[in-house]
């Protein structure tokens, strides 16, 4: 083993890793960032504005795929899916999913974090500080639960967005409660520090290439390098925790991209694995002192499993027919929010809520419609037409939480390493089915308002219809005051291990309708200072 | 930068576009024998054809498309290509005594249809290709330049501000 002794080593480096890893190097801990995945090229290794047809045969032959997305570079058969067909996204690269999301950035609201130890007020100063950082444009709306933030000028409303949002206007005036409001996303449409501005390509997803959109590798993890105290270890997957004692972690085994094994010493380790795989390696690293899995004498770790899950509306407006073609790409496809529901008055069918990504226009890299009967003059005349009158409606609801949703470790399949796969258990219950039900009858409503026609929706809710987002898993390790039920305390540590920190969402105990990555940052920021003050005071030897 | 960008996506699309409708034209197939390529351009034709406004699968390329990705994905769905396409020279004989290739447009839009008729629940392995076949063909079509063309995509490039609706009218109050 090496004799450099890291103040703190930081496992994963996507969203919530690299935020830590920050964090730590800018209080001058020395710090290890551990990434499974290599650095990939923008441009080079994803590139989403050359023409298709012209480079189809070396992306293909490449093993890519013809878009040539950041997403070809996803784990595929790195878990065993049970249940409702949950998905598990993984992407091992240096910044991992922040690579391919879409920069949606919502704070949760004061009535979220009651179900929490920590308090709005408490969180509210990070998330400011990640706003800005991470330069979140967006329009400040003054609404109850989905407070405003620093924001850069926002991205306007395409037609197909406009017409459900008088579509909400119209019924908030006949007494519902919604409001539909600009999406606030992660994307320097400004002049911001050590970013590209945005020139509105919409291949967010795909990969940006010119790093307007924030990820953990184009600016907390240069922003750490720059502060002389991380090392970066890339094509390095850890594959063992290393124990100086029952209550103490001395460092991490990690396995070289040439199949060498090596290890890092810190004082200090910090998971940011995301809330499956951070999970998993809790639970596969059993010991004596440990049988359940490490910091797990709870039995929480891999429980209160939750993430976001819904369906899609989509709805014609005969008012867009006709319009000149425009040029709709923005920053990818959802321009618009409809939120605010159930806030302050909850719906009696069931617990929690939901929010509805909302967009439209013509995208054909990747049309909305496409499934439209027949063929011919009228198939060719009718994909246009639907696609630039429609807008889409993809429900984000609040994963009811219960015994019967959670990860633990397949008995029976490994990985290359030999280490045991992680269970996704997934069974969707009467609240979800309720929750979607709802969003269904809402969007109906919202469509027929603005003068349009439902154009396909799901109809009566049955569990086979549901569809799961596979990157929004959060509450595996959650945070709690009592050890006797949850895994980490109020600064996201480990009640039993007090020198193995969370710096992913897993630490979540409560989860609300709005997407988690915000908050995972603005939480890792803090996480990552209260370590470094903790080391600074000697607290953890 | 994000001018230089702009500059640099103007001249490679350009090149680009120039580079692609010669090599579509030359290409030879790689996965499929010149008749069951001949068929399967008609069938991606007839599926979305041309017209006074633009053209279709055949102008766009898309059996040159469908033939590169078929080549890379492997033996198992080449032969479900090429037993699909074999199947449906089958039925059209059976049908009209002809090839598809050797039908008028009339006949060849009654032999779809046939196909397609269960096309929202295809029961048959005939059926359950001629849907794949489609979706293909509408995936090819989006991703080509005439494809583009015809959605009157404007994207794709860049912009220094995103202007979204600028239509007064989509913003009045109901």
């Amino acid at each position: 083993m090496a004799s450099q002794v890291f103040d703190a080593c930081v496992v994963g480096s996507g969203p919530g890793g690299g935020i830590a890893a920050y964090a730590l190097a800018s209080a001058g801990a020395k710090v290890a960032l551990v990434e499974a995945g290599p650095r990939l090229r923008p441009g080079i290794d994803f590139n989403s504005h050359g023409p298709v047809y012209d480079h189809l045969d070396r992306r293909l032959s490449e093993g890519r795929s013809a878009l040539f997305r950041v997403t070809d570079f996803s784990d595929r058969d790195h878990f065993t899916p049970v249940g409702d067909r949950p998905g598990h996204g993984l992407l091992r690269a240096l910044g991992g999913r922040s690579l391919c999301w879409a920069g949606h950035s919502l704070r949760f609201g004061p009535i979220d974090f009651r179900r929490w130890p920590i308090s709005y007020e408490e969180v509210a100063p990070y998330y400011s500080r990640a706003e800005r950082l991470m330069a979140v444009y967006g329009h400040r709306d003054g609404l109850l639960n989905l407070p405003d933030g620093e924001f850069l000028k926002p991205v306007a409303l395409r037609c197909g967005e406009e017409m459900l949002k008088r579509g909400v206007e119209f019924l908030k005036t006949k007494g519902r409660k919604m409001e539909f409001v600009a999406q606030r996303k992660a994307m320097a449409t400004q002049q911001s520090p050590g970013r590209v501005q945005c020139h509105y390509c919409g291949h967010c997803m795909a990969g940006c290439e010119v790093d307007a959109k924030y990820t953990s590798a184009n600016t907390p993890i240069p922003l750490a390098m720059k502060t002389g105290n991380l090392t970066l270890f890339t094509q390095a997957t850890m594959t063992r925790i290393l124990m100086k004692d029952a209550r103490h972690v001395e460092g991490i085994e990690y396995t070289k991209a040439d199949g060498g094994v090596d290890a890092i010493r810190c004082r200090a380790l910090v998971l940011a694995c995301s809330a499956v795989e951070t999970a998993r390696q809790l639970l596969i690293h059993r010991t004596r002192a440990h049988p359940n899995g490490l910091a797990n004498s709870s039995g929480q770790v891999g429980r209160n499993l939750t993430s976001h899950f819904g369906v899609t509306v989509i709805g014609v407006f005969p008012q867009l027919r006709g319009r000149d073609s425009s040029n709709d790409d923005g920053t990818d496809y959802y321009h618009g929010l409809l939120t605010g529901l159930y806030w302050d008055k909850p719906n009696p069918n069931f617990e929690g809520t939901y929010q509805v990504q909302c967009g439209s226009g013509v995208h054909p890299l990747g049309l909305t419609v496409r499934n439209i009967a027949g063929f011919g003059p009228k198939l060719k005349e009718q994909l246009r037409d639907v696609n630039a009158c429609h807008a889409g409606m993809g429900m984000q609801g609040s994963l009811y939480q219960s015994a019967g949703k959670f990860v633990d470790l397949d008995p029976d399949v490994r990985d290359r390493y030999a280490l045991p796969l992680p269970r996704v258990h997934l069974h969707y219950e009467a609240n979800d089915i309720a929750m979607a039900n709802d969003m269904v009858a809402t969007a109906d409503e919202v469509i027929r308002a603005a003068g349009g026609r439902v154009y396909s929706t799901p109809g009566e809710i049955t569990a086979s219809k549901l569809q799961i987002d596979s990157n929004h898993w959060v509450g595996t390790t959650r945070m709690g005051v009592d050890p006797k039920t949850s895994v980490v305390n109020r600064d996201s540590q480990c009640h039993e291990v007090p020198n193995l920190f969370i710096g992913d969402a897993s630490v979540f105990p409560a989860y609300p309708e709005k997407n988690p990555t915000l908050t995972n940052i603005a939480l890792a920021w803090r996480t990552g200072e209260r370590l470094a003050a903790k080391l600074r005071r000697g607290e953890l030897g | 930068m994000a001018t230089s960008l702009a500059a640099e996506c103007g001249i490679c699309q350009h090149q680009g576009a120039v580079q692609q409708r010669a090599s579509i034209a030359s290409y030879k197939p790689r996965v499929f024998t010149d008749g069951e390529y001949q068929l399967l351009d008609l069938l991606c034709e007839a599926i979305l054809p041309a017209d006074a406004e633009s053209g279709g699968a055949h102008d766009a390329g898309v059996a040159f498309y469908l033939d590169t990705v078929v080549f890379h994905s492997g033996q198992a769905v080449q032969e479900l290509w090429r037993r699909g396409l074999a199947e449906i020279d089958r039925v059209t004989h059976e049908r009209f005594r002809r090839r598809f290739a050797d039908l008028d447009d009339a006949t060849r839009s009654q032999m779809l249809s046939e196909l397609l008729v269960n096309e929202r629940s295809p029961a048959t392995s005939l059926e359950q290709f001629v849907v794949r076949l489609k979706a293909a063909t509408i995936d090819g079509y989006c991703l080509s330049e005439v494809g583009l063309k015809y959605f009157g995509y404007k994207g794709n490039t860049t912009l220094t501000e995103f202007p979204g609706c600028t239509h007064p009218e989509h913003k009045a109050k109901l």
